[in-house]
C-alpha cells in the first residue's frame, strides 16, 4: 500500500506543482495583494480600503449589476436553447447531424476578437444588420440596445459547445426506455419531458454550472465592441478588473475586486449545485 | 510518505509567500565606473516609426520618401554610444512597461506619445531633467509644463500632432456659403447656417459635424475643440474645471446640435476612425483633424475628389481664441540607481529630443516642435504654415496629458459625453459625475 501511494504521489507531483504554482499561488499572492494600494514597483499597506472602495463605488456596483445581468439573461438561454436544439438534430439522419453540429461549432473554433470584430461591423449604423432592417439602429451606441445586442452575441457564439456536449449526452440514453414508452401508447413530448430531459439532466446541471461561471466571467466582448459602454450600459466585473490593473496600474484594488468577485461567483455555483440536481426516475 | 510531502507543500508555500510579500525593491546604488559603457536600452512605440527607422525595417511605411531613408539614417546613427532598440506594442505599452518595472528590467530611456509616457514621467520611476539655458530658451515652455510635476522636469518635449479643424469646401461652395471660408474663421452661427444651407440643398442626411464619444481616442478630435469655442477648459492647473458656465454651455450646444440634426446621430458610437474617415464620406461639413487631412480628398464611394481645407474652430459669442489640442511625444528616463548608465541615458535622450529630429519629424508626419530653433520646416504647405499661425494665436488647449493620473481621468469623459448624447443624464449631472470621480483620482496619488 505504501509503495502504491508512494508511487501515486510521483505521477501527481508534476501536475500538482504545475496546479499550486501557476493557480494556487496566484490566488494567494493576489488575495494578499487586495489589502495593498500597490502598483508596479511598491505596495503600501491599506487594509480593507480597496474592499470599502469596491461597495461604496458607483462605477463598481453598476458593473456588478451588468454581470449579474448578464448571468440572469444569458446563463438559461445557452445552457436551455442548445439542449432544445440537440434534440431536434438528434433526431436527424447522420449526415444532418454532422451539419448541425459544424454549424453551430465554427464560431466556437472562432477567436473571441475576430467574432467581436465581425458582430461590431455587422451591428454598425451603416452595416449589413441595419441594412437588413431598413433602418438605422445604433444596436451598440444606445442602451439597452448594445446590452441586448451582446446578449445575442454570447448566446450565438456559446451554444456550440453545449450542443454537442448534449447530443453526446442524448446517445447515452437508453433506447429501451423509449421502446417501453412507445409500447405504452407515449407520444413524443412525453418521450421527451419524461424520458429524455431527466436522464441528461446531470449534464445540463453541469452545462448551467459551467455556463454560469463562463458568463460571469464576460469581459472581451464588451471591452472591444463597447469599450463597457455606451455609458457603462455593458461594463462588467471582470472588464473592470482589467482596466484597474492593466490600464490603469491599480493592482491591489484590482486584486479587491476579484477577490470579491470569486466569492459571489462561488455561493452562486454552490446554491445552483445544491438546488439543481438531476436523474432518470 | 503522505506527511513528508505535505511537508513540503506548506514550506513551498510559505516560501513563496514571504518571498513575495518583500515591499518595494531596493536600488541599491553600485559601485560604477566613471564612464558607462555598456548598451543603453532605449523603448519606443512599436507603431512608433522610429522603430522602423532605427531597425531599418521600412516596409511599415507605404512610400518610404527620400526624407524617411534621411531620418532613418540619422537617428540614431552618429550617437556615441551602444544602443539596443526595445519596441512596445501600441495597445499595451502600459501592461509590458509595468511588467519590465516589476522585473527591474525598464529600458533606460523611453520615447513615446506622452499620453502613455507621462503615467512614469514622475518622481516615482523618472529621473529630473535639468535644462541648460540655451534649453530653456529654446523649448515652448508650455511644452515643458506638461512634462513638469511639482516644478520639476521629468521628460524632454518633441514634436507635437494639433487637432485643427478641417472642412469640405467643395461641398460648402456648391451649397453657396463659400463666402465664409475666405478668411479661415468662423463664428458658431456661421457654422450652423452653412450646415443648413448644405443641408437644404442635399437633405436632412448631410450634417454639420460628426460628434463621437466611443472612446477616449477621440476627445481631442472633437469634443475639446468644442469646448474651446465656447471658452471652456477641461484642466486648470491640474484641476478639472469643466464644471464652468462655459463647460456646461458648450456641452448643452452639443446636446442640442445632435437632437436638432446639425450635428451627425449615434455619437455614442462613433469613434475617432471614423472621424478621420469623415472627409471621404463626401457628407459632413467639417470634423477635427490635423492640419495633413487638408488636401484633396477622394471620395470612398469613388464619385469624386473633394476639397478639404483648413479653418479655425468656430467661436461662440464672446470668444476670441479657441486653445489647440496638441499631442506631443516625450523622451524620459528611468532610474536606475547608476548614475553613471543615468548620464550615459540623459546624453541619448538629449540626443533623441534635439532639433534636428524634430525637424524631420515636423517635415515628415506635419507635427509642429516643442523647440524655436526648428521654426516651420514647412514654409510652402499652405495648410501647415497656417496651422502653425493658429497654434500661435490660440495657445495649447490643456486636455490633461501631463496629469500622471491622465489614462485614468481620460477614460471618464466619453462615458460622461455618452450620456449627454443618449439623454441618460442631464448636462449638469454628467458634468457632476465626471468631476466627482475625477477628482478623486487626482487626489488619491
Amino acid at each position: 500500500m505504501r509503495k502504491t501511494n508512494f508511487t501515486a504521489w510521483v505521477f501527481l507531483a508534476p501536475a500538482l506543482l504545475f496546479f499550486i504554482i501557476f493557480s494556487i499561488y496566484p490566488i494567494l499572492r493576489s488575495i494578499q495583494l487586495s489589502f495593498y494600494d500597490a502598483d508596479a514597483i511598491s505596495k503600501t499597506f491599506v487594509g480593507l480600503k480597496n474592499y470599502i472602495k469596491v461597495f461604496t463605488s458607483p462605477r463598481m456596483l453598476n458593473a456588478f449589476l451588468n454581470t449579474g445581468k448578464f448571468m440572469i439573461v444569458v446563463v438559461p438561454c445557452v445552457a436551455f436553447i442548445p439542449l432544445f436544439i440537440a434534440m431536434i438534430g438528434y433526431r436527424m439522419p447522420t449526415a444532418l447531424q454532422t451539419g448541425v453540429r459544424f454549424a453551430y461549432y465554427i464560431p466556437v473554433l472562432t477567436a473571441g476578437p475576430i467574432v467581436a470584430m465581425i458582430w461590431s461591423w455587422l451591428m454598425n449604423p451603416d452595416g449589413a444588420v441595419n441594412f437588413i432592417v431598413g433602418r438605422q439602429v445604433f444596436w451598440l451606441a444606445s442602451n439597452p440596445a448594445a446590452f441586448w445586442t451582446m446578449c445575442a452575441m454570447i448566446v450565438s457564439v456559446d451554444m456550440g459547445m453545449t450542443i454537442i456536449i448534449y447530443m453526446a449526452a442524448l446517445s447515452t440514453v437508453n433506447p429501451e426506455l423509449y421502446d417501453a414508452a412507445k409500447l405504452d401508447g407515449c407520444t413524443q413530448f412525453q418521450e421527451d419531458w419524461y424520458i429524455t430531459i431527466p436522464s441528461i439532466l446531470p449534464t445540463v446541471a453541469f452545462m448551467f454550472f459551467v455556463k454560469l461561471v463562463g458568463v460571469s466571467q464576460v469581459w472581451m466582448y464588451p471591452f472591444i465592441m463597447t469599450g463597457g459602454g455606451p455609458n457603462y450600459g455593458t461594463d462588467t466585473v471582470v472588464l473592470e478588473i482589467y482596466l484597474q490593473a492593466f490600464q490603469y496600474g491599480k493592482y491591489g484594488y484590482a486584486s479587491a475586486i476579484g477577490v470579491i468577485f470569486t466569492i459571489c461567483v462561488a455561493v452562486l455555483a454552490v446554491i445552483q449545485r445544491r438546488y439543481f440536481k438531476g436523474g432518470a426516475e | 510518505m503522505k506527511r513528508v510531502f505535505a511537508l513540503l507543500l506548506i514550506f513551498l508555500l510559505a516560501g513563496m509567500a514571504w518571498g513575495g510579500g518583500q515591499g518595494e525593491a531596493e536600488i541599491v546604488a553600485e559601485s560604477v565606473p566613471e564612464v558607462f559603457t555598456g548598451t543603453l536600452i532605449l523603448g519606443v512605440e512599436k507603431g512608433d516609426r522610429m522603430a522602423a527607422y532605427t531597425t531599418g525595417t521600412v516596409d511599415l511605411i507605404e512610400t518610404p520618401t527620400e526624407e524617411i531613408m534621411w531620418y532613418r539614417d540619422v537617428v540614431l546613427k552618429d550617437f556615441p554610444g551602444k544602443v539596443e532598440i526595445r519596441a512596445y506594442a501600441t495597445d499595451s505599452t502600459n501592461i509590458k512597461m509595468d511588467a519590465d518595472i516589476a522585473g527591474g528590467d525598464m529600458p533606460d530611456v523611453y520615447w513615446d506619445y506622452l499620453g502613455r509616457l507621462n503615467k512614469y514621467a514622475n518622481a516615482k520611476y523618472a529621473v529630473p531633467i535639468e535644462l541648460t539655458a540655451e534649453e530653456q530658451a529654446d523649448y515652448f515652455p508650455s511644452f515643458l509644463d506638461l512634462c513638469t510635476k511639482d516644478g520639476v522636469l521629468y521628460a524632454l518635449p518633441s514634436s507635437a500632432w494639433a487637432a485643427t479643424m478641417v472642412v469640405n469646401k467643395t461641398l460648402i461652395e456648391s451649397a453657396g456659403m463659400g463666402d465664409i471660408l475666405v478668411d479661415g474663421k468662423w463664428t458658431i452661427d456661421e457654422f450652423i447656417a452653412v450646415t443648413e444651407a448644405v443641408q437644404e440643398m442635399y437633405g436632412p442626411k448631410y450634417y454639420g459635424y460628426a460628434a463621437f464619444a466611443a472612446g477616449t481616442g477621440g476627445d481631442y478630435w472633437s469634443s475639446f475643440g468644442w469646448l474651446g469655442s465656447f471658452g471652456a477648459k477641461l484642466y486648470d492647473n491640474g484641476k478639472i474645471v469643466i464644471d464652468s458656465p462655459e463647460g456646461k454651455a458648450a456641452l448643452s450646444w452639443m446636446k442640442e446640435m445632435q437632437d436638432t440634426g446639425i450635428f451627425a446621430p449615434g455619437a455614442a458610437g462613433l469613434d475617432y476612425l471614423k472621424n478621420f474617415e469623415a472627409m471621404k464620406t463626401g457628407d459632413i461639413v467639417a470634423c477635427g483633424a490635423q492640419p495633413k487631412r487638408a488636401q484633396p480628398t477622394d471620395l470612398a464611394d469613388g464619385s469624386g475628389t473633394i476639397e478639404a481645407v483648413q479653418m479655425e474652430w468656430p467661436t461662440a459669442p464672446g470668444v476670441d481664441l479657441v486653445p489647440i489640442s496638441m499631442g506631443p511625444d516625450a523622451v524620459m528616463l528611468f532610474k536606475s540607481g547608476d548614475s553613471a548608465r543615468e548620464a550615459a541615458a540623459l546624453e541619448l535622450a538629449r540626443y533623441m529630443a534635439r532639433p534636428e529630429i524634430q525637424e524631420a519629424m515636423c517635415r515628415f508626419e506635419r507635427r509642429f516642435p516643442s523647440r524655436q530653433v526648428v521654426g516651420n520646416v514647412l514654409p510652402d504647405d499652405v495648410a501647415y504654415t497656417q496651422g502653425a499661425a493658429m497654434i500661435a494665436k490660440h495657445g495649447v488647449f490643456d486636455t490633461g496629458i501631463g496629469l500622471t493620473q491622465y489614462a485614468e481621468v481620460r477614460s471618464l469623459w466619453p462615458p460622461a459625453l455618452q450620456s449627454i448624447f443618449m439623454g441618460e443624464l442631464t448636462v449638469d449631472e454628467a458634468i457632476d459625475r465626471f468631476v466627482t470621480e475625477g477628482t478623486e483620482i487626482l487626489e488619491e496619488n
